[in-house]
C-alpha cells in the first residue's frame, strides 16, 4: 500500500515537472518562431520586393503595432508576410494580433483591459463608441496638424466638412481631430428583387406602393419560382428586430440604417425618425404586410442563419442587403435556381411622403493613433498615406503574391479566400463607388463576368435613387450620456415589433413616443440638437 | 393488476421519457455532427436537421489539414493536464488543515475564501496585477490563475470532513504526521471526491475563454476555444466580407461545424471513464457546507 502510493506520488511529480519543461520548449519555439526566418520570407515577396527597390527601400523600418477587425484571418507577425509587404514598399512596419471579434464584444474585452494598463497599440480601430471616452482623457494624439503634412492622401481626399465634424465632437472646444473616420461615398446598403420571379409571373418593377403591394400579392399566390409549389413563395420579410428591412421603412421618408432609425431632419430640426409620424406611417404599412401574410411571418424570430438559407433555398422575392458583397449570395441562390437574376428595387412612391435613403458617409471611426514617439506616429500616418493612395488601390486589393494572388500569363489572378492561409489585406479606409466597381471590372473572369456585372448594376442602380446626405454624419456617441438604452434602440424595438405582429394596436405608438421622450429621448434630443448647432456654425 | 407489473409499467414510463429527454438533448448535437457532414450547399438552404445530406467528410478532412488546430489542440491538453494535476494537488493541500478542527485560523480562512466567492475581483486591477506578476502572453496564464477554486475547496474540505477520524487515529498512533497522514491515508480514499472535481477542473481549464482572449497575444500559444472563436468569426461576418468558396464542397458553415466537434469530443470522451466515481462525489460533497 505503502510503495503503491509513493509510486503514485513520484508519477505525478515526474509527469508534471515533464508537461511544464515541455510548455518551457514549446514557448520557446512559439517565440523563436515569431523571428523572421529565411525560411518564412516567401519567394514570391521577392519579386514585390524587385519591384519596390527602385522606390527605395529603408534600411531600418519603423515598426507599429495595429488593431483593427479580424475575422478569423492569420495574423500579421513580425517577419510575416504583409509585415515585408510594406517594410519593403514604405519603410513601416505593420503588426496585427488576431483578436477574436465576436461582433466587436471579444475585440472589446481585450481593448478596455489594455486601454487601463496604457498598454494600447500604436494605432487601433476604436469600436463601440470607446473613442469619446479616449478623446475626454486625451490619450489619443491631435492628427490636426500631422495629417495635411504625412497623410494628404487622407487630409484631402475627405471632405473638410467632415474634418469639421469631427472636429466639433473634441469636448475641450479645441476642435482638434482625433480619429480618422471610415468613408463611404456610396450608398452601401439596398433593396433587391428576384428579376426572373418577376419575368416569370410577368410583371413589371413595382414603382409606387400599390404596385409593391400587387408585386407581393402575385408572389405570395402564385408559383414565382416555379418549382411546382405554389406556396413556398415568400414575398419579403427581415430579421429579428426589424432588422434588414428597411425598404419597408424609406419610402415614408425615414431614416434608418440595418433597422435601426437615425437622427434626420424632421419639420425643421434633427429628430429620432423613430418617434416620427413617418415612422408610424411605416410601422402601419408593414403590419398590413404582416397580418396579409406579404412578409415573413417569421421575420422577428429569423437570425441570419436562418434568413439565409430562406434566401438560398430561392424562397424570398425581395430582401434587403449590402450590394457589394452580394456575389456569394446570388451564386449560393443559383445552386438551387439558375435561372436566379437579382435587380435593385427602386423606393417606391407613397402620397404624402418623400421616399429618400439618408446616406451616411461618415461609417465609423476607423483609426485611431496612441503612439508615443514623433517616429512611430509618423509611419502610422505613412501606412495610412500609401493605403488611400488611389493609385495602390488595386495592388493593395490583390494582397501579397503568393498569398493573396498569383501571376498567370502575366496576369495577377486573385486566389480563392481561405482565412488559414492568408493574412488580412490592409484596406483604405476611403472608399468610392467608382473603386468598388473598377475592382470588380479589374478582376471579372469571362466564366464569372456574369456575376461580377449583375452585382456592379445593383450597386450602380442602388445610387441612382434618391439619397439626403445624412445630418447626423459624425453625431459622437457622447450624444448618448448614460442613456445607452436609447442608443441600443430597446424600447422602439419592442414596440414595433408588438404593433406589427398584432399583438398592440397602432396607437400605442403614441405611447411609446411619450414614453421614449420620458426615459431620457429629450435629454439626447436636447444634446443632438446642441451638437448639430455647433457643427452647422 | 398486480404490483409487479404495476412496478415495471412505472419504470416503462419513467425510461420512455428519460428516453425522449435524452433525445431532445441530442438533437442540437446531432445536428452540428450532421452540419459537418454535410454537402455546403444543402447546408445554405437549411436542410440538415438530424441526418446529414449528401454526406462527406470534406470539412473533416480540411479541418484534420489544419496546423493551427493541432497545435491548439495540443495546448489546450497540455494545459488542462497540467493544470487539473496542479489543481487537485493544492486544493487538498489547502482543504485538508481547513477540515481539522485543531487549525485554529481555519475559520477566518474559510471566511475569506468565501469571500472571493461573493465579490469577484474587478477585471482591470486583476489585469494589472497578473500582468505584473509576468503572465501576459505566458502559457502559464491559462495554469495558475486557475489553481483553486474556492467552490470546488469547499466540496473537498466537505468529504474530508466526513472521513471517519478512526481511520487517522489509528495513523496517528503510528506516528504519521499530517504530510503522511494526508498523502498515505486520506487521499488514497478520496477517489470519489478526486475524480469529481478533476473533472470540473479539467472542463473549466478546457472552456477556459476569457483569460487567453485577454492575456495571450501571439495567435501561436491560442487554446482550442480562443481559436474557435475565430474560426466561427470568419464564418459570422460575412456580412462584412465577402467569402466565396464556390468550388468546394464544404462551406463556412461545415467546417465551423467540424471545428466545434473537434474541440468538443476530447472533454466529451473523458465523461465515461469517471461517470462512476463522478455520481458518488458530486452527492457526497453536497451533504453539508
Amino acid at each position: 500500500m505503502e510503495k503503491k502510493l509513493k509510486r503514485s506520488l513520484a508519477l505525478i511529480t515526474v509527469i508534471s515537472i515533464l508537461s511544464a519543461s515541455m510548455i518551457g520548449c514549446t514557448r520557446g519555439k512559439v517565440a523563436d518562431s515569431q523571428e523572421p526566418t529565411g525560411e518564412k520570407e516567401p519567394n514570391t515577396t521577392k519579386s514585390d520586393s524587385e519591384q519596390t527597390k527602385e522606390a527605395g527601400e529603408k534600411a531600418e523600418p519603423v515598426e507599429i503595432e495595429v488593431w483593427n477587425v479580424n475575422v478569423g484571418e492569420l495574423p500579421t507577425e513580425k517577419g510575416g508576410t504583409m509585415y515585408n509587404y510594406f517594410k519593403e514598399r514604405i519603410g513601416v512596419a505593420p503588426t496585427m494580433p488576431a483578436i477574436p471579434w465576436n461582433g466587436g464584444e471579444a475585440y472589446l474585452q481585450r481593448f478596455r483591459p489594455a486601454m487601463a494598463a496604457n498598454d494600447l497599440p500604436d494605432m487601433f480601430l476604436p469600436h463601440g463608441g470607446i473613442e469619446a471616452t479616449i478623446i475626454e482623457n486625451k490619450a489619443a494624439v491631435n492628427l490636426k496638424d500631422y495629417l495635411p503634412k504625412y497623410a494628404p492622401n487622407v487630409w484631402e481626399r475627405i471632405p473638410a466638412e467632415i474634418w469639421d465634424v469631427i472636429a466639433a465632437a473634441d469636448p475641450s472646444g479645441e476642435g482638434g481631430i482625433y480619429y480618422i473616420p471610415m468613408i463611404k461615398d456610396y450608398v452601401d446598403h439596398g433593396a433587391y428583387i428576384r428579376q426572373d420571379w418577376l419575368d416569370n409571373l410577368g410583371l413589371d418593377m413595382p414603382k409606387t406602393r400599390n404596385q409593391f403591394v400587387d408585386v407581393l400579392k402575385a408572389f405570395r399566390d402564385q408559383d414565382a419560382n416555379k418549382n411546382g409549389d405554389p406556396d413556398d413563395e415568400i414575398p419579403t420579410g427581415g430579421r429579428e428586430g426589424g432588422s434588414w428591412m428597411d425598404h419597408l421603412f424609406t419610402p415614408f421618408g425615414v431614416a434608418i440604417l440595418a433597422g435601426k432609425p437615425g437622427w434626420e431632419i424632421y419639420e425643421g430640426e434633427i429628430t429620432y425618425a423613430g418617434v416620427t409620424k413617418n415612422m408610424r406611417s411605416a410601422i402601419e404599412f408593414i403590419r398590413y404586410l404582416y397580418q396579409e401574410k406579404l412578409m415573413d411571418q417569421e421575420t422577428f424570430f429569423n437570425k441570419k442563419k436562418e434568413w439565409d438559407a430562406k434566401l438560398y433555398s430561392d424562397r424570398v422575392g425581395i430582401y434587403y442587403h449590402m450590394p457589394e458583397y452580394a456575389a456569394s449570395r446570388i451564386e449560393k441562390m443559383r445552386n438551387t435556381n439558375p435561372n436566379a437574376e437579382v435587380k435593385a428595387l427602386p423606393i417606391f412612391d407613397v402620397e404624402g411622403y418623400d421616399g429618400v435613403v439618408s446616406k451616411k458617409v461618415l461609417k465609423r471611426p476607423e483609426w485611431m493613433i496612441t503612439a508615443d514617439t514623433q517616429e512611430k506616429i509618423i509611419a502610422c500616418l505613412t501606412l495610412l498615406n500609401y493605403l488611400n493612395d488611389p493609385e495602390n488601390y488595386v495592388d493593395l486589393e490583390y494582397g501579397a503574391q503568393g498569398m493573396h494572388h498569383v501571376v498567370k500569363d502575366g496576369k495577377k489572378v486573385m486566389l480563392e479566400q481561405d482565412n488559414t492561409k492568408m493574412e488580412c489585406r490592409f484596406r483604405s479606409n476611403i472608399i468610392s463607388e467608382k473603386q468598388i466597381v473598377n475592382r470588380m471590372d479589374e478582376s471579372k473572369t469571362e466564366e464569372d463576368a456574369w456575376k461580377w456585372d449583375m452585382v456592379k448594376n445593383l450597386i450602380l442602380d442602388t445610387n441612382a435613387q434618391p439619397t439626403i446626405l445624412s445630418a447626423a454624419n459624425g453625431m459622437p456617441s457622447s450624444v448618448y450620456g448614460d442613456y445607452a438604452d436609447i442608443r441600443s434602440h430597446t424600447m422602439y424595438k419592442e414596440y414595433m415589433t408588438r404593433i406589427v405582429i398584432g399583438e398592440w394596436s397602432i396607437d400605442k405608438f403614441d405611447e411609446f413616443v411619450e414614453k421614449w421622450h420620458k426615459s431620457g429621448g429629450e435629454e439626447v434630443t436636447k444634446n443632438v440638437r446642441k451638437w448639430y448647432a455647433a457643427v452647422k456654425k | 393488476m398486480s404490483s409487479k407489473t404495476q412496478d415495471r409499467l412505472i419504470d416503462i414510463i419513467i425510461y420512455m421519457f428519460l428516453a425522449i429527454l435524452a433525445f431532445i438533448m441530442l438533437v442540437p448535437l446531432l445536428n452540428v455532427v450532421s452540419t459537418s457532414l454535410s454537402h455546403g450547399t444543402a447546408v445554405d438552404r437549411g436542410e440538415i436537421y438530424i441526418f446529414p445530406i449528401e454526406p462527406t467528410l470534406a470539412s473533416w478532412s480540411y479541418i484534420f489539414k489544419e496546423n493551427r488546430m493541432w497545435r491548439s489542440l495540443f495546448i489546450t491538453i497540455s494545459t488542462t493536464f497540467i493544470g487539473v494535476v496542479n489543481s487537485l494537488f493544492l486544493t487538498s493541500l489547502t482543504a485538508y488543515p481547513l477540515a481539522k478542527k485543531e487549525f485554529k485560523i481555519g475559520k477566518v480562512m474559510m471566511v475569506t475564501i468565501v469571500f472571493t466567492m461573493i465579490f469577484r475581483a474587478p477585471m482591470i486591477p486583476y489585469f494589472l496585477t497578473l500582468r505584473s506578476l509576468g503572465l501576459y502572453d505566458s502559457i502559464f496564464v491559462l495554469i495558475l490563475p486557475h489553481a483553486i477554486s474556492a467552490y470546488n475547496l469547499i466540496i473537498m474540505r466537505t468529504f474530508f470532513k466526513q472521513l471517519p477520524d478512526e481511520l487517522e487515529e489509528a495513523a496517528k498512533i503510528e506516528g504519521c504526521g499530517y504530510f503522511q497522514m494526508l498523502f498515505r491515508i486520506v487521499i488514497p480514499n478520496s477517489k470519489a471526491v478526486l475524480a469529481t472535481l478533476g473533472l470540473f477542473y479539467a472542463v473549466a481549464q478546457w472552456n477556459q475563454f476569457l483569460h487567453p482572449i485577454l492575456f495571450i497575444k501571439s495567435s501561436k500559444m491560442f487554446p482550442l476555444q480562443l481559436l474557435l472563436r475565430q474560426m466561427v468569426d470568419g464564418t459570422e461576418e460575412i456580412d462584412m466580407v465577402d467569402i466565396v468558396m464556390t468550388t468546394m464542397v464544404y462551406n463556412e458553415q461545415t467546417v465551423k461545424a467540424a471545428a466545434v466537434i473537434f474541440a468538443m469530443l476530447p472533454i466529451m470522451m473523458v465523461y465515461p471513464f469517471i461517470q462512476r466515481y463522478f455520481v458518488k462525489g458530486a452527492m457526497l460533497g453536497s451533504v453539508k457546507g
